[in-house]
């Protein structure tokens, strides 16, 4: 009885400790505090959604979707057409900064379209943002004007370079943004993200989805000294299945949830 | 000390017209106080009074709750006081502990009853700073059974998210929904 006793004791113990390697993940707020998640409280890319998840105790920082607008400026927008969530129309890459400052996202706070540099100014010194390239224009249905990007970002990062890091999906930019910036690699399909990190030394890891990779995986991306993070992490289970991964970081849908589960001490 | 007047008192209740969110918070708490039968003393019939315990399970937009509750039924107006905890927050070894009310008035129809319900709620944890939660809602009532009663709820309304981290000061405003099963006996 005494051993049973004992060995339910130690059971409970070790249930309630957290391995180290689950402390050394890195979370960041998807679009601020996650993709269309009904605890967010805000609009997915809105400032009030991306101060909110840098606010929250232990954050690492925040995913924010980036397209360039018609003045050369970078706005967070999620969605290729304006119409799909906001009282605008069109492609954010065929407005002036004038008409983008005055559209709102159809939500009950009427969040307003915001400027990357509104948001760089909220980070915590110890935070990261993680910029997600979106590199088509839909409406006329081409990519935008790679000069004219860069041009954007040397300008509006702002002395804030070594906070951001860089998410792009197009292969053709990858080593011109990465001779500047800490630049990721996002697909959805493990063996091509494997052979861009061959292809692409200067990249500094991947970003992909949470349900197309396994540890082994992971764990393969780490010993080739890349980083890897997750993303569509939405539920508290999808939160435990990335974590057991021990992926570098994740990008989670549900901030609050991620950070909790992670633990309080680092 | 100044004791305040009740026009005052209702004054300074509805003054922050600049957040609605905020006033309907207010206005759900002053129906809940108004609809007790205590507070309309011409309406209080001799009856003999059901006290009933149960568990309740609680979804809603931040965290589930599991709580244990004492209820009282009086004529048609039930009024309840509910304590309880997070299982899901338990599981990250994080306590996060709920005090609830309720008020509802239902008709019964055979051994089904049904009626609208009011709702007050606080629910705060420690994660790094304490975090707290007030909810406020109203909806429907459902209930099966004499002795053995199962109820379901439905109810919604604003809901206060606060914490301090770092010096500053976070606090928003949501609307929020909230759907309870229970199960109660009575003790006659």
């Amino acid at each position: 009885m005494r051993y049973v006793k004992l060995t339910f004791l130690l059971g409970v113990l070790f249930a309630c400790t957290k391995s180290e390697e689950v402390k050394n993940i890195l979370v960041f707020g998807h679009a601020g505090m996650g993709l269309s998640m009904d605890n967010s409280i805000y609009h997915d890319n809105s400032k009030e959604a991306v101060s909110l998840a840098l606010n929250l105790p232990t954050s690492n920082g925040v995913e924010v979707d980036v397209r360039l607008g018609a003045d050369g400026t970078l706005w967070l927008y999620h969605d290729e057409w304006l119409e799909a969530e906001t009282n605008g129309e069109g492609c954010v890459s065929d407005l002036s900064d004038q008409d983008l400052s005055n559209i709102n996202y159809r939500t009950l706070k009427k969040e307003k379209l915001v400027k990357l540099v509104d948001v760089l100014s909220l980070l915590h010194e110890d935070q990261q943002l993680f910029v997600d390239l979106k590199p088509v224009n839909s409406c006329l249905n081409e990519r935008v004007d790679f000069e004219r990007l860069k041009e954007a970002f040397e300008e509006q990062l702002q002395g804030h370079e070594n906070q951001v890091k860089i998410i792009c999906s197009y292969e053709y930019w990858l080593n011109e943004l990465a001779a500047e910036y800490e630049v990721l690699y996002s697909t959805d399909d493990v063996e091509e993200g494997k052979k861009m990190i061959q292809k692409h030394p200067g990249i500094v890891g991947l970003v992909i989805r949470n349900a197309v990779i396994d540890a082994q995986d992971v764990t393969w991306i780490k010993q080739q000294n890349q980083t890897v993070y997750l993303y569509d992490i939405r539920s508290l289970k999808g939160i435990r299945q990335a974590y057991a991964k021990n992926p570098t970081g994740i990008l989670a849908d549900d901030l609050r949830n991620a950070l909790e589960e992670r633990g309080y001490a680092l | 000390m100044k004791i305040p007047s009740l026009a005052g008192f209702f004054l300074r209740l509805f003054s922050e017209f600049s957040a609605p969110l905020y006033v309907i918070h207010r206005l759900i708490i002053c129906c809940f106080i108004l609809c007790q039968h205590w507070f309309c003393s011409a309406q209080n019939q001799v009856a003999s009074s059901v006290w009933r315990i149960g568990l309740t399970q609680e979804v809603q937009k931040f965290n589930p709750f599991t709580r244990a509750r004492i209820q009282v039924d009086r004529n048609k107006n039930l009024f309840a006081v509910n304590l309880g905890l997070s299982v899901q927050k338990a599981s990250q070894q994080i306590f996060a502990s709920t005090f609830a009310i309720d008020y509802a008035h239902l008709w019964e129809i055979h051994r089904v009853s049904l009626g609208p319900v009011m709702d007050i709620s606080i629910d705060s944890y420690v994660f790094g700073t304490r975090f707290l939660y007030l909810h406020s809602s109203v909806g429907y009532r459902l209930a099966f059974g004499e002795q053995w009663q199962f109820f379901q709820e439905a109810t919604i309304g604003p809901t206060m998210e606060s914490f301090s981290y770092l010096n500053q000061k976070n606090q928003q405003f949501t609307w929020n929904f909230h759907i309870k099963l229970g199960l109660q006996y009575a003790l006659r």
